[in-house]
């Protein structure tokens, strides 16, 4: 299995005690797999994605990418995962508002050159995700769905074995929220990544293969689809 | 790939463009504070020394000399060499009445030749050239009649036995020739540096030397490039060095000129009779006959007196010089003796006395020669006298007394007796029989007769009998007794000399003509050019380094503005971190695409510089500006008003890129940390826009703060009780700290407030309930409050705190103050040999008064007694005084010869003044300057010390003595606040023994009543006329000197001002940076019914509070120590308490405005925190 994860747990402490927010995850994906996760607010859904985007460690457990544990290291290696192996999109898209659509899914690229030709890229991933034609423009130029796009776009530009999205709908609306969805979904398939997607919907999560809930820090199958 | 960080970098500055320009703002005003400051010191210095340049015209180097050469060295030179006398002169404008109308002292009388002005005009007629600063002083204009009163030159010292003690001064009227236009090139001509004005006047060269007596003779020589010294050095002769070396032959031909009246070479016996002495006539008569040749004396001088004769100009010659002249006769082959002729008022036995006669002190081997028994007992004087058939004495007589006047002297001389052992009596002819063993002295040895000797002593001629006459035409100047060497250099040497002749023996009895020009050149090589100021120096250079090396205004600027720049660069922090924090989430994505926080770091370090070099820029160009207006503060704040005129704006290129690399750097070093901070902090929190915001604490510490803050203010309380003493200083510097304790005290209780203001419950509405949450709102963060308040306190309590340390002369009376009980100093510019012990100083006052009252010979007997009145009433006491550079801080240019003061003993005896710092105990600290061996003692003021001489107590320091050698003084003593800050003092002997030929006190301070000292400076005035006097009251004096710190204080409080106000902005920042931070709570409060006036009120009145309590505890903690203080003038302190006020309104205002954002800020968006 590409992706392990093997009883990982978080714990936060604070002045009033520590809480635990994920205890015992265990799930592997293979590359081309996607997966949902819903539950309520707080159940630890977020967390359990910034652990595997890099962006948090965990208290305990084992977490494995082809068989090696991306956030063992120093903190340069980490920011390497971060850049080459993973995409995230975040519900809020976070896109920069001084740079143009296509320097947005640049931006990458800068950290380390590793592509040939990156531009040639990047307006393929633009026209992909229907924004070619608006690659000059700046963030505030654009609708909520449009930013989400060039988010995603920008989450493949360097072609990550995992891609992230954390309620990447959950500011849209439900005919934007539908399409990003399924563009994220269609890019997933055409580069064969893993995806990971998180989200309040249903609906949403329907669309994925495996479905599971997070449920006071554990995860829960929700069934095939 | 085209897209770069350095194009993001710049995209994310043009974005963030508005808080790219608050920074900005923040850095460029630091760099127009540092580079301000730079760009005045620049303008000092440049205008400073465009003054030398002025001062000098065409001269690049010079000779300076307090003596006098031959003026021909000029013209034996390469290049243009211009001969000038140069003296100080005080210049009177009299009316046809001979009134006085306007009078200048300190002018400068330069005697010069027409060439002296190269291209421009020069004299046109008979009469002076004046200066257009002296015209305008005196309100002259071309073909007006001036007097000129310059110093009588005398080559014999006049504080010697034969100096004449008054008639210094010597009248010249002249007529003005012309004025020089103020762009003339030598309008301002001066040797000496300083921004005043010089006084100048010039007259022909021929006529000064012809009016002072001194015919081919100057002091100074200028050059218009520079001159190698040493070739020069090589063209002086035994003249310039005031020494005059005569061979037999030499001697004989001076006497025939002197007395060959037909000039045939020949002398009769009509032009000799009565002219030589008889004795010696006889010798000659015998040998040569009635008629005597030129060559007969020369031959009766080679075997008769065959020697050459080494005398001095000034009468005396220096112990060193007859060091120097022994070595020379060693080298040459010949053997040196040396004489002291002196006269005693009286020779005396038992019984009887003869008056007025010459005795000689010679040593051992010229005794031998000339065959006297000079040998004794230890401890006996033994005398032998000439044999005369008229002589009272015989050798029965064992004792012989001789009265003598004592050999230095200011005032009425002392007569001073000595008995000595008759011990013989010498041969009568031979090498005894020589009149030229005396030097000649004008007045006593010109004189036919004994009686019409016309001697600077008290001279009773009814005393001399027949027989004394006698002698006088027999003898003439042959010395009526003989005395050892040592015991005439004993009782009769002086600091000017103890040899009145060197003569010079041939070793085998052979003729030493030939040997002379080998002893000539023999002691020239062992004289020292430097003893006579005889070297060229390059003045120019000299003068320009010290325009640019005296007090350094640019550090002293950076110093002032020390608030305004921490107040920019906390400014620049404080928006730099608002600028940041509105975009961490962008930093945040950044990280979690992959950047490494470095980068980050870094990008955003590079936006900084960015930031930093374009507000550089503006901010070097408006420093030009700001600089200006800092000249212009100064200008109008410093106490010489002749830098109004002087100063000027100048920009060095070099000063602008150095204030704007100084300022990006410490751009840089202020947001460093901040930076550093963000980038490492966690992805997670800066992409949800987390900042740190509540404070959490335990209410256990704050009764430490406030135990701690009310102890310290209960130790400020009973420092300011302790009692001080009278030394300004530290009365200012337990202010300092005793205000600076009170202050610290205050913060901690405030602290103390803060954290348990938390725990309060708020029960009530109104602006109760709004002031109680304004307060709780203010502890969330106690420490960001603390450190606004903090700045506000700290800037408001210096501004205040430094006042204490403003001068007032009219709090230093009594003789343990600043002027030690003094009411008047009195300079004057020729030097007055007066006596503190007789009636000399009256005498001369008088003398002065009826001199400058000569049309009303009444009036002026009024005004002597009325003087000598007041005169009884009051005490004074004569200083020594070297004229030279100031030394006190008021000199804008580096001292190189500092002014130089020697106290008489009457003066340490009474003692005074304050001590900032002294080396020793017992009664009087001023005995601490009598210490005879080691390093010479001296006292200086306490800032001279540190900021003009760069030394300080217990240092060695160099001066230059009078033969022009290194000599080392140690301050082992600094004042405060004292009369003396431009001068360094030392006792009257150690002055005397570094410049013996000094004479006369031409400073004298005077102690006398309120109200008789008005009347006093009036009638001083008048009676010194003559002799360029300056009178100043002495409060005034010391507040010419407080003017200069007063102004360096109001400068630095004017600037401090600025910082304050850049202060509040600084507090305005964090006013926006909580609004932003805090705009979830905005909309909460908006969602909860308060209106924009409701909200904005809350944020105000928490920034109300804040510098409310900012500027009242450092105004408070200054007022809380400084009230004990005496303090003479109130409306200072309330001046800098408005201006307090003032500053809080415009916080107030600047917050208001700051707070309009909210108005428009949309509810939901701010719970969102969009």
């Amino acid at each position: 299995m590409s992706l392990q994860v093997q009883q990982l747990c978080k714990e936060f402490f604070t002045e009033s005690g520590s809480v635990k927010v994920l205890t015992g995850i265990d799930f592997s994906l293979d590359d081309g797999a996607s997966l949902s996760i819903m539950g309520p607010s707080g159940s630890g859904k977020s967390t359990l994605l910034h652990i595997l985007g890099g962006l948090e460690k965990p208290s305990s457990g084992n977490y494995l990418l082809d068989g090696k544990n991306p956030l063992d290291g120093d903190e340069q290696s980490l920011a390497l995962f971060r850049n080459q192996k993973v995409g995230f999109v975040f519900q809020d898209h976070h896109l920069l508002p001084q740079c143009t659509v296509l320097e947005n899914v640049l931006i990458p690229a800068l950290v380390s050159q590793t592509r040939e030709d990156p531009e040639t890229w990047a307006l393929d991933l633009l026209g992909r995700v229907g924004l070619s034609h608006r690659m000059t423009h700046f963030p505030s130029e654009l609708s909520g769905g449009e930013r989400q796009r060039v988010a995603v776009a920008r989450a493949l530009f360097m072609k990550p074995r995992i891609l992230l999205a954390d309620e990447p709908t959950g500011n849209l609306d439900r005919k934007n929220a539908e399409s990003v969805m399924d563009l994220l979904i269609k890019l997933h398939r055409e580069e064969n990544n893993i995806l990971i997607v998180v989200t309040h919907s249903p609906e949403l999560a329907a669309k994925f293969p495996v479905q599971k809930i997070m449920q006071d820090g554990v995860l829960l199958d929700q069934g095939k689809n | 790939m085209n897209y770069s960080w350095r194009k993001f970098v710049i995209a994310s500055f043009r974005h963030h463009l508005l808080g790219n320009i608050a920074v900005l703002f923040g850095v460029m005003v630091a760099c127009v504070s540092i580079t301000g400051a730079f760009v005045v010191g620049d303008s000092l210095r440049h205008s400073l020394a465009g003054i030398v340049e002025k001062k000098l015209g065409w001269v690049e180097s010079a000779v300076i000399s307090q003596n006098m050469f031959r003026a021909s060295l000029a013209s034996s030179m390469d290049g243009n060499i211009q001969p000038v006398l140069l003296l100080q002169a005080t210049i009177q404008f009299r009316d046809e009445s001979d009134s006085l109308v306007s009078q200048a002292s300190g002018v400068q009388i330069f005697g010069v030749e027409d060439s002296f002005f190269k291209n421009q005009a020069g004299f046109r007629n008979q009469g002076a050239i004046i200066n257009s600063i002296l015209g305008k002083k005196l309100g002259l204009s071309s073909g007006k009649q001036i007097v000129a009163l310059l110093p009588r030159q005398t080559d014999i010292p006049r504080e010697s036995f034969l100096g004449r003690k008054n008639d210094l001064v010597d009248s010249w009227r002249l007529s003005v020739d012309s004025i020089l236009d103020s762009a003339h090139p030598m309008n301002v001509f001066s040797v000496s540096g300083g921004v005043e004005q010089p006084l100048n006047i010039y007259v022909k060269l021929s006529e000064l030397q012809a009016k002072l007596g001194m015919a081919g003779k100057v002091n100074v020589l200028l050059a218009d490039a520079e001159v190698n010294s040493k070739q020069f050095e090589k063209m002086l002769g035994l003249e310039d060095y005031g020494l005059k070396l005569s061979s037999p032959e030499g001697r004989a031909k001076k006497l025939i000129t002197k007395l060959d009246r037909n000039q045939d070479g020949v002398l009769e016996k009509r032009e000799y009779q009565g002219k030589i002495a008889d004795a010696v006539l006889r010798d000659v008569i015998q040998k040569y006959g009635e008629r005597i040749s030129s060559k007969s004396l020369e031959k009766y001088y080679s075997e008769n007196r065959p020697y050459l004769n080494l005398e001095a100009d000034k009468f005396l010659i220096h112990k060193e010089v007859t060091q120097k002249a022994f070595q020379a006769a060693d080298r040459a082959g010949l053997v040196a003796s040396q004489i002291q002729v002196y006269l005693a008022n009286t020779i005396s036995n038992a019984k009887d006395e003869i008056p007025y006669s010459l005795v000689a002190g010679v040593d051992d081997f010229l005794a031998e020669r000339i065959g006297l028994n000079l040998k004794g007992s230890s401890g006996e004087y033994p005398l032998v006298l000439f044999p005369w058939n008229d002589s009272p004495f015989q050798l029965k007589d064992k004792k012989i007394q001789l009265s003598f006047f004592a050999p230095e002297s200011v005032g009425k001389p002392k007569e001073l007796n000595q008995v000595f052992v008759f011990s013989g009596i010498s041969s009568g002819n031979g090498e005894v029989l020589d009149p030229d063993i005396a030097p000649d002295f004008p007045g006593i040895t010109d004189r036919l007769t004994l009686d019409s000797w016309d001697p600077p002593f008290p001279y009773d001629n009814k005393r001399i009998k027949p027989r004394d006459e006698k002698y006088w035409k027999d003898f003439k100047t042959i010395p009526k007794a003989f005395i050892r060497l040592e015991t005439a250099q004993k009782l009769w040497g002086t600091r000017f000399g103890d040899t009145s002749s060197i003569r010079f023996y041939a070793k085998d009895s052979g003729a030493v003509s030939g040997l002379m020009e080998k002893v000539e050149t023999e002691l020239i090589g062992q004289l020292s050019p430097e003893s006579r100021g005889l070297v060229f120096k390059n003045l120019r250079q000299n003068m320009i380094q010290a325009s640019q090396s005296g007090t350094d205004f640019s550090l002293l600027f950076l110093g002032f503005s020390f608030f305004l720049i921490a107040s920019a660069l906390i400014l620049v922090g404080l928006l730099f971190q608002l600028h940041l924090e509105r975009r961490l989430s962008q930093i945040g994505l950044l990280l979690s695409l992959g950047a490494t926080p470095r980068l980050v770091r870094n990008l955003l370090l590079y936006e900084l510089i960015l930031i930093a070099l374009i507000g550089s820029l503006v901010g070097g160009f408006c420093s030009v500006f700001y600089a200006n207006g800092l000249l212009y503060l100064l200008k109008t704040t410093w106490p010489d008003k002749t830098l109004q005129s002087i100063l000027e704006l100048h920009i060095s290129p070099r000063s602008l890129v150095i204030g704007g690399a100084i300022t990006v750097v410490m751009a840089i070093l202020v947001v460093f940390r901040s930076v550093g901070k963000i980038s490492r902090g966690s992805t997670l929190a800066l992409l949800r826009g987390e900042v740190r915001d509540i404070q959490s604490s335990s209410g256990a510490g704050y009764l430490f703060w406030f135990f701690g803050g009310t102890g310290l203010v209960l130790v400020s309380l009973v420092l300011t009780m302790i009692p001080k003493g009278n030394n300004h200083e530290i009365r200012a510097l337990m202010f300092f700290g005793s205000g600076g304790l009170a202050l610290i005290g205050f913060m901690f209780v405030y602290l103390s407030f803060l954290m348990r203001v938390k725990k309060f419950v708020i029960r009530s509405g109104g602006l109760i309930g709004f002031g109680f949450l304004a307060l709780k709102n203010m502890s969330r963060n106690y420490s960001r409050a603390m450190l606004s308040s903090g700045l506000l306190a700290s800037a408001a309590f210096l501004l205040i705190a430094v006042e204490p340390f403003r001068k007032d002369p009219k709090t230093e009376k009594g003789l343990n103050s600043g002027t030690g009980a003094f009411s008047l100093v009195v300079k004057t510019s020729v030097p007055l040999l007066v006596n503190q012990q007789d009636q000399s100083f009256h005498d001369f006052l008088a003398d002065g008064l009826a001199g400058s009252l000569r049309g009303d010979p009444q009036k002026a007997r009024n005004f002597a007694a009325e003087l000598n009145g007041l005169l009884s009433k009051s005490k004074w006491i004569p200083l020594r005084y070297l004229p030279g550079d100031d030394v006190s801080c008021s000199n804008l240019f580096a001292p190189e010869k500092p002014r130089i003061i020697g106290l008489p003993p009457s003066f340490m005896q009474r003692g005074g003044f304050v001590f900032s710092a002294i080396n020793g105990k017992g009664d009087s600290p001023w005995n601490v300057l009598q210490v005879g061996a080691g390093i010479i003692p001296a006292f200086v003021e306490k800032n001279t010390a540190e900021w003009m001489l760069h030394t300080g107590f217990g240092k060695v320091f160099n001066l230059i003595n009078e033969r022009g050698e290194k000599t080392e003084i140690k301050f082992d003593g600094l004042l405060q606040n004292s009369l003396f800050q431009s001068e360094i003092l030392l006792s009257e002997e150690n002055f005397l023994k570094l410049y013996p030929s000094h004479e006369g006190y031409s400073m004298f301070l005077f102690e006398s009543n309120d109200q008789d000292s008005p009347r006093l400076l009036e009638l001083l005035e008048i009676a010194l006329a003559d002799y360029g006097v300056d009178i100043q009251k002495a409060e005034e004096l010391l507040r010419k000197y407080g003017a200069v710190e007063n102004a360096y204080l109001s400068m630095f409080q004017a600037l401090g001002s600025i910082g304050l106000v850049l202060g509040t902005f600084g507090v305005a920042a964090t006013l926006i940076r909580s609004v932003w931070e805090r705009r979830g709570e905005i909309g909460l409060l908006k969602a909860l019914g308060f209106n924009n006036w409701n909200v904005q009120s809350l944020f105000l009145l928490e920034y109300a509070i804040l510098l409310a309590l900012g500027l009242g505890i450092g105004s408070g903690a200054a007022l809380f120590s400084v009230i004990p203080l005496e303090q003479s003038s109130w409306e200072r302190w309330w001046m800098l308490l408005m201006i307090q006020l003032g500053m809080f309104l415009f916080g107030l205002m600047v917050c208001v405005i700051s707070l309009w954002t909210i108005k428009s800020e949309n509810i939901i968006r701010s719970m969102r925190k969009e």
